[in-house]
């Protein structure tokens, strides 16, 4: 048998039915081979598919946002609870200023009577009481010398005066009390409505703190842009020198307020501030009205309740897990 | 021509002993050089172009870097498409080329483009191309940790920016250096970088702004080179040195003078080591620790550079500080050479079943010894085949090997030779022996070559497999194809050369027991169905239908999933978490699953690493779990899936997390492949992310009303929270500053400002200035942030901005150059391509598009659908392609066909095998079918060729079948037997990998059976049937 050979095959063996079967076979083994090609999905995606599938239903059922977390699972968490409570919030804010002296507490002493400085002791620098002699001037029209008193205690900051010199009223010394010295602080538009006198400030500088209330405000003196407000500070310990730059935060508003919670308890879900309240292994998050704050602690005007159980701490770990349904790989 | 070579290499045997030899060595040279992995690399040719621009939000990155760097590809030869994503300081472009190109062709096009627009692109910014890798490329992660009582040499501890110090600079510039690597890539820990923290109360008390100080810091930090000069005939080089090297030398820096008094650093500013800004964290059982992986580079072998990558960070670890330690923690070695040995054991248990039936049968051991010669000559052909093309050893591509099936065409033609011999009886003389050899291989060459040929046939429509599936069965069927080949040459050369020279003496053939017993039971059998024909052709169809219905109730998945034996988890959080928010939760979930007895480590990139490979935003976690060995599991028999939906079930109980389950392999593919992985996509190109929002969200509503929808879903694409510093023009300019200032000195107190580098001998570190973290941290209060004034006065930054709390997108994505928006469904219980003609309608009706934008379908159903499109016309060409070469090896159409009967009957017992083994159709055991269908068809030929043979001689019909039938009943057997216990061991195996080969081999032996018992019944009837009336059998010759 030649099997490479060709022969026309005679008409009589095509008969219909054999084309038939041939088309039967054709179809059935495509079908059967490769039906497979149709509608699968690789394992990947059908375990995303559950992942999805949960996520939608969770996406359906928005309304009822709640998380259920197991006591310990919650304490692994590092979930921190207390009660809602009322308190005081203190509000502040932070400004900078200049010390400056006092504008009762510098002194240029001059001579009464013009004549010839006969003796000047004091040196700069040197501590003086109230009525010391600072120097002493041998008046033209009397001849008489007269001593030259320090009229408040301080330390003398200048001295333009020498033995033999004419007075001629021209300054001899100059004067200053640092135990007092004044703060002023520049307050800009976005903050002189806060500020008024009376309220008290805490001011630091160089690790020192201490605290003063505001006693003037006043526009600044070479119309710039801001107002300043000034603060009486005393420097008994001598570390507020004038033209240092300090901080202040100003005591703006100190209140009791029926409820507070700390800001870490605050979240925002779809917009809205919430803080989660606690109910055995539930968590709800609670949309809330925030009054005043500060750093630490939240004014509630609305949404919670006294004594309710919120969230303190990890709170984000619950909005985590109420949002999660839209946390996806993104690739 | 066949006579012609048959004659040379019987008579020049020795020759062609010398050729095997040489098939041996090259084989065995070859194997060395052959690039061995677990699975086929599906990574299409693309290249990743990251950009790293350190503060630019979403909308930035995608304005300033990735549109240009979009824009300067377009037009790239073998350009397939270009995708891309803007995040929080990245930007990645991703640039996929036609199948084929050739990588390095394509990086060096994209570099020059990229080289011209440099200056296109704010300054700083540098566009890297990613390493040259595969989605195999991530072969080996390793974790830095120290020991508790492990000191610094100052005394300190080792925290998270020394461990990282230790890896950037002692481990990495080794690691780099091994062979194979192209990258090493770190995340975890913090980059030492060199903090000088102003107070802003001291620099408003000297005038000093952020600039003063950025610029003192700037120009005092450099040595410079000035020379040398000649002194008394010696060179001397003359340098001036000013690098800062320590803390103390920053803080003695001058930044200006006030009123004659120098004022430092240290006056105004603290300095100290700082932790970067980062984008990517590292945790390893429920601690913070330091994650390397190295990337092996393309077309290297996985193996032999994790094996190396290994012994190298053995001496590493000799290098590093006293406790620190540094783990391999992931080596795919470990997978590759299980599946490998997988593959093995299947190979080896198949080749000594097939020698034990080839012995059993032929009843000669020599015989059988020559037979079972073709499967290591055939192997070692393929190999170098395999190397020389370029296709790697896996699973897949040796997955579908059957030794069985490669030594039809030899066991054929030494069955009739041995028939042949033994009917002698007595020694011939050398002369007579070599005709006869030749006399009977001649008469059965035709036959088995037809056979050979045809089983190579069924495999080409493989070949036209696209894509993913294309990636992953080209191998497969060149492979095969390589093999059947090789063994076709070699039954026609070596084996018959071996034969005269082997089988000399006198051929004793002893019937073996078991074919004797075989024949005892078959005639009867045969005379039975012969008269019961009607009953048993009825019978066959009843079955053929039967199992018709049954292949459409079995499931059916894609390609069975490769288990890895790892577990990998993306862990998800809301958009927006921050990355030390994110190590928290990552803490309590990685101490979850350590709790599980099976599993041994635990470990998680948080985010993105330092080179962008996957760009996850802080809130994705990629959770790699490393299980242990199975004794060691208190229930060695708990199945991996079972253990995944235990964890599942765990973890979901913590909160704040989603979970996708995968595998390390499996994930790095999808990250790189990534297109639309739901059945259908509907993309919404266009310009504003508003508006493309809404026309998606009306996508999502018209469609989610169909029938059969799942899964439907908008990509999310905001959500991410944002201060935003918005300055008010006016008051900016009424006080001097310019935009430009104000927005200098936010990123600077906020965000830090780079000011030069502290070098360290060969490490170096950079300079930044930034507020202190307990400052910068608080943003209501950094309002008051006094800025300063050129009049030298200050201004409170309340005054010049404004704060606002705003969302933006958490990513902007693009296709093409353009801005998309994917909304995609799955489809359950519903035809796919008429489900998504009715989506298209549907929207086409209900969805106004604005001018500007557009739909784009994809997704799976496209993919499916050309698939099974070019399938169901190669297939049938195929068909009949075989039927035609039946027709030519008979001359006649019946018997053609009644060969070609054998095939449907034989897909019943594959049908049947995957029921009976509860198993899915897959495009795997799609693969045996087509095995299976060459088998049969072999089986027939065998048969048939032999009937007509006799009924030509004795022109009996029912002598000729009998006789013809009983005497091929040995052959027929054999070939079957053989190529089904062939894949025993591959159907039986459940090692890594096995889940694979499982499919195939599963169809292969049921369908082997089924078809045999057929071929051996129903094709003599049918030949009865269908030549009852032909006096003659065609005349020829």
């Amino acid at each position: 048998m030649t099997l490479l050979s060709i022969i026309p095959f005679t008409s009589q063996c095509i008969s219909r039915r054999l084309s038939q079967i041939l088309i039967v076979f054709l179809t059935l083994f495509a079908r059967t081979t490769f039906a497979v090609d149709l509608p699968e999905h690789d394992s990947s995606a059908t375990m995303q598919d559950a992942v999805s599938d949960q996520r939608n239903n969770e996406h359906d059922d928005e309304h009822q946002e709640i998380s259920q977390i197991a006591g310990n699972i919650a304490k692994q968490a590092g979930i921190k609870v207390a009660h809602v409570s009322g308190g005081s919030i203190v509000e502040s804010m932070t400004v900078y200023g200049k010390l400056a002296l006092s504008p009762s507490g510098l002194s240029h002493v001059r001579a009464r009577f013009s004549g010839v400085i006969t003796k000047a002791d004091a040196v700069i620098g040197q501590s003086i009481k109230a009525g010391q002699i600072l120097a002493e001037v041998e008046s033209n029209e009397s001849l008489k010398r007269y001593a030259i008193n320090a009229p408040f205690s301080g330390v003398v900051i200048a001295r333009h005066a020498n033995v033999g010199e004419l007075s001629n009223g021209q300054i001899l010394y100059s004067v200053a009390n640092y135990t007092q010295v004044w703060a002023e602080l520049r307050l800009f538009s976005e903050q002189i409505n806060q500020v008024k006198v009376g309220q008290s400030v805490e001011l630091k500088l160089n690790g020192n703190s201490t605290t003063s209330t505001i006693e003037h405000i006043m526009p600044s003196p070479d119309n710039s842009p801001y107002l300043i407000a000034r603060v009486r500070v005393d420097n008994s310990s001598g570390h507020w020198a004038p033209g240092l730059v300090v901080k202040a935060n100003i005591i703006i508003s100190s209140k009791q307020v029926a409820l507070r919670v700390a800001n870490n308890a605050i979240q925002d879900l779809d917009g809205n501030a919430v803080v989660f309240v606690n109910q055995g292994e539930s968590y709800f998050p609670r949309i809330i009205e925030v009054g005043s704050k500060n750093a630490h602690y939240s004014e509630i005007k609305s949404g919670l309740h006294r004594d309710e159980q919120y969230v303190v701490e990890n709170s984000y770990v619950i909005k985590a897990d109420i949002e999660k349904s839209g946390a996806s790989h993104g690739h | 021509m066949m006579s012609a070579i048959l004659r040379i290499s019987i008579e020049r045997r020795g020759l062609m002993m010398g050729l095997a030899m040489l098939i041996i060595g090259t084989g065995i040279w070859r194997y060395q050089l052959l690039p061995i992995d677990a699975v086929p690399d599906i990574t299409n040719v693309q290249v990743q172009i990251n950009t790293v621009a350190p503060g630019y939000s979403p909308l930035e990155t995608e304005q300033r870097i990735t549109y240009p760097v979009e824009t300067a590809l377009s037009g790239l030869p073998n350009l397939s498409y270009t995708r891309s994503l803007s995040r929080y300081g990245l930007s990645q472009v991703t640039v996929v080329f036609e199948e084929g190109t050739d990588l390095y062709f394509a990086r060096n096009v994209i570099s020059n483009r990229l080289s011209s627009i440099k200056s296109n692109l704010p300054q700083g910014l540098e566009p890297e191309l990613g390493p040259i890798a595969t989605g195999l490329g991530e072969i080996f992660m390793y974790t830095v940790t120290a020991e508790d009582d492990a000191r610094r040499v100052d005394g300190s501890p080792f925290d998270a920016m020394a461990l990282r110090e230790v890896q950037d600079w002692i481990i990495k510039p080794q690691l780099a250096l091994v062979k194979g690597v192209t990258e090493i890539n770190a995340i975890g820990g913090f980059v030492k970088q060199y903090h000088v923290l102003p107070d802003p109360q001291k620099m408003l008390t000297f005038g000093i702004s952020f600039d003063d100080l950025q610029q003192a810091l700037q120009r005092n930090n450099s040595n410079r080179g000035a020379g040398y000069v000649e002194r008394n005939g010696q060179q001397l080089l003359v340098r001036s040195e000013g690098q800062l090297a320590t803390i103390d030398e920053i803080y003695q820096l001058v930044i200006k003078h006030v009123a004659s008094t120098p004022v430092r650093v240290s006056d105004v500013a603290d300095v100290a080591i700082g932790k970067e800004l980062r984008t990517g964290a590292a945790t390893r059982d429920g601690a913070e620790t330091v994650i390397g992986t190295a990337m092996m580079l393309v077309g290297e072998n996985s193996r032999d550079v994790a094996q190396g990558l290994a012994a190298k960070l053995q001496s590493i670890q000799q290098t590093l500080p006293e406790g620190v330690n540094v783990e391999a923690v992931y080596d795919r070695t470990t997978l590759v050479d299980k599946a490998i040995n997988t593959v093995q054991k299947n190979l080896l248990e198949g080749a000594l079943l097939v020698i034990v039936i080839l012995f059993l049968l032929l009843g000669n051991i020599r015989a059988a010894l020559i037979t079972a010669a073709v499967i290591p000559l055939a192997m070692l052909m393929t190999i170098t085949g395999m190397q020389r093309m370029g296709v790697s050893a896996n699973l897949m591509s040796l997955g579908a090997l059957d030794f069985g099936l490669i030594v039809d065409g030899a066991v054929i033609i030494v069955e009739n030779v041995i028939r042949r011999l033994s009917q002698v009886q007595h020694e011939l003389p050398l002369k007579e022996r070599l005709t006869l050899v030749y006399e009977a291989t001649n008469e059965v060459i035709r036959p088995s070559l037809f056979g050979v040929i045809i089983i190579t046939a069924v495999y080409i429509p493989l070949f036209t497999l696209t894509g993913v599936e294309g990636k992953m069965f080209h191998p497969m069927a060149a492979t095969v194809v390589m093999a059947l080949l090789s063994a076709l040459f070699l039954s026609v050369t070596v084996v018959p050369a071996a034969i005269a020279i082997f089988m000399s003496g006198k051929v004793s053939e002893k019937e073996s027991i078991l074919i004797l017993a075989a024949k005892r039971v078959y005639q009867p059998l045969l005379l039975m169905v012969l008269k019961l024909r009607w009953l048993v052709l009825s019978l066959c169809l009843v079955l053929l239908a039967g199992s018709a219905w049954l292949a459409t109730t079995l499931g059916s998945e894609f390609v069975p999933q490769l288990n890895e034996g790892d577990i990998a988890l993306h862990a998800m959080r809301i958009p927006g978490t921050g990355i030390e928010q994110a190590v928290i939760m990552q803490r309590q979930l990685e101490a979850r699953i350590k709790q599980f007895p099976q599993v041994d480590k635990v470990f998680a990139k948080i985010g993105t690493a330092e080179v962008a490979t996957d760009p996850m935003p802080p809130n994705v976690a990629d959770n790699f779990v490393m299980l242990k060995t199975r004794s060691e599991w208190p229930n060695p028999n708990l199945s991996q899936s079972e253990l995944v939906t235990q964890i599942e079930t765990a973890v979901k109980q913590l909160p704040g997390n989603n979970y996708e389950f995968t595998q390390p392999i499996q994930m790095r593919f999808n990250e790189l492949i990534s297109g639309v992985r739901a059945d259908l996509g509907i993309k919404v190109f266009g310009d504003d992310l508003d508006e493309l929002l809404r026309v998606a969200n009306d996508v999502l509503a018209s469609i989610s009303a169909l029938d059969g929808v799942a899964d439907a879903r908008v990509e999310q694409v905001t959500g991410l929270p944002v201060f935003s510093i918005e300055p008010k023009r006016v008051a900016l300019s009424r006080f001097g500053l310019s935009l430009d200032e104000l927005q200098d000195i936010v990123a600077t107190a906020i965000g830090g400002a780079d000011s030069g580098v502290i070098y360290q001998g060969d490490r170096r570190f950079s300079l930044v200035v930034r507020l202190p973290e307990i400052l910068r941290n608080d943003l209501e209060s950094l309002m008051n942030l006094p800025i300063a004034l050129r009049d030298g006065n200050y201004i409170p930054l309340s005054e010049v901005a404004t704060l606002k709390q705003t969302e933006t997108p958490n990513q902007i994505s693009r296709e093409n150059g353009k801005r998309r928006v994917v909304v995609s469904a799955n489809v359950r219980d519903v035809d796919l391509g008429s489900f998504v003609k009715l989506a298209q309608q549907r929207i086409a009706d209900q969805v106004t598009i604005p001018p500007g934008y557009w739909l784009d379908y994809g997704g799976t159903f496209e993919q499916l659908e050309s698939a099974s499109q070019r399938l169901s016309i190669v297939v049938p060409i195929t068909l009949a392609v075989i039927l035609g070469l039946l027709i030519m090896a008979f001359s006649s159409v019946k018997d053609a066909l009644i060969i070609f009967s054998g095939v449907p009957l034989a897909l019943t017992g594959g049908v049947i095998a995957l029921w009976m083994r509860d198993m899915p159709l897959s495009i795997s055991a799609g693969v045996g079918f087509i095995a299976l269908s060459g088998v049969a068809v072999l089986n027939g030929l065998v048969m048939l060729s032999f009937i007509r043979q006799r009924w030509q001689e004795n022109h009996d019909l029912m002598a000729a079948i009998i006789d013809g039938a009983m005497t091929r009943l040995r052959p027929v057997l054999m070939t079957a037997l053989v190529a089904s216990l062939g894949f025993v061991p591959m159907a039986l195996n459940v090692g890594t990998g096995a889940e694979v080969q499982r499919p195939l081999a599963t169809v292969v032996i049921g369908g082997i059976i089924s078809s045999t018992i057929l071929t051996l019944l129903v094709l003599p009837i049918l030949y009865r049937l269908v030549h009852k009336n032909d006096n003659n059998p065609n005349e020829v010759t």
